[in-house]
């Protein structure tokens, strides 16, 4: 990816991290909704459980980085007080985001443990729930990534 | 939008698809939750992931280079010639892993292991992140 040439050293790092940690949280997501859909169509128990552990050790991680970093970039370039309208954009989709990934969390979760009580899971609500909040995150990254790339004011 | 940011866009884009489809081949090479996703489950999965990094492959060279000449770059850059180098380590592993998970698709299950194949995929998809962010020899 060609990100700005001109720009100081010292916020390689975070930048980095900040990159890094969106593309894990897409990328993990990505595999989140497989699962999610496999168990939903065909109430594969094990699937609902892994969509969770997906969810909880690949999304929210890469979520932190990515926002933590994302914070000290912006606190390196002092946009923390002016903040322009990308990083606006970039603020607003991560904030809700991440509300959205508490429930993504919380559904997923609650899904895992009725599987692992060897109740159905075949159709749930609660999947079909998690595979909306899955597309409407994966969406609202790309709209991140938009603003984050041409930076519009 | 001007040109070159729907260029960026779309090549940062790419760049975001290869690392999905490359993470989403992770639990068929590494057997990740094999009990949850059955080997051929894993199968369909890497070639889904197969398709998305092939496309964004596509888009971050493509559009890469297409940038670096707008841009008015020298192609003859380390950080340059060093993504490309990248590009196709990582797009040959990439392969093969596809393939391996194809085969496996096909019912023609070898038992090869693609461990190693993945990781220098998903190793050449972090240089290159390191190359485009840091720019070494810029």
């Amino acid at each position: 990816m060609l990100i700005a040439a001109i720009r100081p050293g010292d916020w390689n790092l975070p930048l980095f991290f900040h990159v890094a940690g969106a593309m894990a949280l897409v990328a993990s997501l990505v595999v989140a909704l497989y699962a999610i859909k496999i168990a939903r169509e065909r109430g594969h128990q094990p699937a609902a459980q892994f969509a969770a552990r997906v969810v909880l050790l690949g999304t929210l991680p890469s979520y932190l980085v990515m926002r933590i970093a994302a914070q000290i970039v912006l606190d390196k370039e002092h946009l923390d007080k002016n903040t322009p309208n990308w990083a606006g954009i970039g603020f607003a989709v991560s904030d809700f985001g991440f509300l959205l990934l508490l429930a993504l969390l919380i559904l997923t979760g609650l899904i895992a443990r009725r599987a692992k009580k060897g109740i159905a899971v075949t159709g749930a609500t609660q999947l079909r729930v998690a595979g909306v909040l899955t597309g409407i995150l994966l969406a609202a990254y790309v709209v991140a990534i938009w603003a984050m790339t041409t930076k519009p004011t | 939008m001007s040109l070159y940011e729907t260029l960026l866009f779309f090549h940062v884009l790419g760049a975001f698809a290869l690392v999905a489809g490359t993470t989403a081949m992770a639990p068929f090479a590494l057997g990740w939750g094999s009990a949850a996703l059955e080997r051929a489950g894993a199968a369909r999965l890497a070639l889904t992931g197969a398709v998305l990094s092939g496309i964004g492959a596509v888009l971050t060279l493509v559009l890469g280079l297409w940038l670096v000449h707008k841009v008015g770059y020298s192609f003859f850059r380390f950080w340059i010639l060093g993504a490309l180098v990248l590009w196709a380590v990582a797009g040959y592993s990439n392969g093969q892993v596809a393939s391996t998970a194809r085969a496996v698709g096909n019912g023609e299950d070898s038992g090869r292991n693609v461990r190693i194949l993945w990781a220098v995929d998903m190793l050449g998809a972090v240089l290159l992140l390191v190359l485009m962010i840091w720019k070494p020899g810029h």
